[in-house]
């Protein structure tokens, strides 16, 4: 069985991140994922960030991907792609398939940061070729180069659907309507901007009451909804389309969390099942850290910051740095953190985390499991 | 109209790649080496990756990352391979999947637990299909 100081499922934004800081403190450390590739889905965000400049806003998704590649090569992380982690067991031992064998990974600390998984949206046809993740499509244009379709219906008008939207046009699909159920965009206005600049009508109040095709999409039907989401009848419009992406929120991947007996909360704000965790980052499982959007969905930037956090302390936990030195090294990432979070758009965020760190039950948050590694 | 990105005013001209030829459907497909077998697909117009087991629907591509297996595809002879995340390869056969596919030869199957009195044509049939 190999060993190193700490191990870091998942080489997106937050792995990155996590295996960075971990290995900038004197930490031997393995990142492991299942992709050909490391970046997670930085390398499909080809627009500029948010955020202030210390959160390298105005740089685009690719660019910042590219970075933090060189940067964990720069400090010798130990890179194993093609490697998806199937198993966490007591003594913080991680079973990672490789081709076609499987090796154990034992770690002085762990930090999970493997991501979230697109919902999908059940509606009557919803099942049929051409209607597929926002992501998805994202992936396709920006990283394959290739259009899903022609003609697509945006459903969901937060910041996803929005920038997607957006980069279909830049990639030459025609986009239809972007349609949500709320009564507001969801996303934040300066991309809305663009798609109205862009002649995209936003139908909010409205959502997809079936789609039909003969075999494949070839037919939206939108209608309004009532107070109660109810779709309204004699609103219906039709629209002809080939594609139909959703983006309508994300779920967390913590299969791994769980397997690890971390204390799990139902968070909505959050996303849905995701392990409780304090502000270093750790779980109830001893030696056991999340970063990114398993811990809760919300988007690179904060990502690639709670990734910093949990390196930090996750060093520390593998006793290679004085607690003293982890707070001192983690304390300008708390604080981009909140600066990240702050605002009327962080709202829901902040509420889901205070409650998590809090470790309370209420209506809103189910405690599940317990145990630890 | 190719359903190929040539150009992008962020991401800048696609760049070059080596073509290969794969199969779809026994009939050629072009493609570039290193892209994945369902963006090769797409970019053809293919739109009816597999057909359920049950009620034989079609379906397509859902997550195009390699966590929802709706795209899965009968490559090689080997059933629910996830198309977006396995790179085409020159000389590649691609098959539309119906249900849950049947291996060609069961997988590490060197005959031994073939039982007797079933052709291996049958066991083949058998332990792809039956589980």
């Amino acid at each position: 069985m190999r060993r190193v100081d700490v191990a870091v499922v998942g080489a997106g934004p937050a792995g990155l991140c996590a295996a960075a800081e971990a290995a900038r403190h004197g930490c031997e450390v393995a990142l492991l994922d299942e992709n050909a590739t490391a970046g997670g889905q930085l390398f499909k965000q080809i627009h500029k960030f948010f955020g202030s400049r210390a959160h390298r806003a105005g740089r685009r998704g690719i660019d910042i991907g590219a970075e933090l590649l060189d940067e964990v090569a720069g400090l010798g992380v130990h890179v194993c792609l093609g490697a998806p982690v199937w198993g966490l067991y007591e003594g913080r031992t991680l079973a990672v398939a490789e081709d076609d064998h499987s090796w154990r990974l034992a770690a002085g600390a762990i930090v999970l940061a493997t991501g979230a998984t697109e919902n999908g949206l059940a509606f009557p046809g919803w099942t049929l070729p051409g209607i597929m993740g926002a992501g998805c499509a994202q992936t396709m244009i920006n990283v394959h180069r290739v259009l899903p379709g022609r003609r697509v219906l945006m459903v969901g008008s937060g910041n996803v659907g929005l920038i997607v939207a957006y980069q279909l046009l830049q990639a030459g699909a025609e986009v239809a309507a972007v349609v949500d159920v709320l009564p507001r965009v969801g996303g934040y206005p300066v991309h809305a901007a663009k798609i109205a600049r862009a002649g995209v009508p936003v139908l909010t109040g409205h959502t997809v009451k079936e789609v039909r095709g003969d075999g494949v999409a070839e037919e939206a039907t939108v209608w309004a909804v009532d107070d109660a989401f109810r779709g309204l009848p004699g609103s219906e419009r039709r629209i002809r389309v080939d594609t139909v992406a959703l983006a309508v929120g994300l779920t967390p991947m913590a299969e791994l969390a769980w397997l690890a007996g971390c204390r799990m909360g139902y968070v909505p704000e959050l996303g849905g099942h995701v392990p409780f965790h304090d502000a270093r980052m750790a779980t109830s499982a001893p030696g056991v850290f999340v970063a990114g959007d398993v811990s809760g969905v919300e988007e690179a930037s904060s990502a690639m910051e709670e990734g910093r956090l949990a390196g930090v302390w996750a060093a520390a936990a593998a006793g290679k740095v004085t607690e003293d030195r982890a707070a001192e090294a983690a304390e300008p990432h708390a604080a981009a953190l909140d600066g990240l979070r702050g605002g009327p758009y962080g709202v829901h965020v902040r509420r889901g985390k205070q409650a998590l760190a809090d470790g309370v039950a209420t209506a809103q948050v189910q405690v599940l499991g317990g145990g630890g590694v | 109209m190719t359903r190929r990105v040539l150009d992008h005013p962020i991401l800048g001209p696609a760049s070059a790649r080596v073509p290969v030829t794969i199969s779809f459907a026994g009939e050629p497909l072009e493609a570039f080496g290193g892209e994945p077998v369902a963006a090769a697909l797409a970019a053809a117009g293919v739109r009816v990756f597999r057909r359920t087991s049950k009620r034989g629907e079609p379906r397509q591509l859902f997550c195009g990352i390699g966590r929802c297996t709706d795209c899965v595809m009968v490559v090689d002879g080997q059933p629910n391979v996830r198309t977006c995340v396995t790179p085409v390869r020159e000389g590649m056969k691609v098959e539309v999947q119906d249900g849950r596919g049947v291996w060609e030869r069961p997988r590490g199957d060197s005959g031994a637990s073939r039982p007797s009195g079933v052709s291996p044509e049958d066991w083949a049939a058998r332990s792809g299909a039956g589980q």
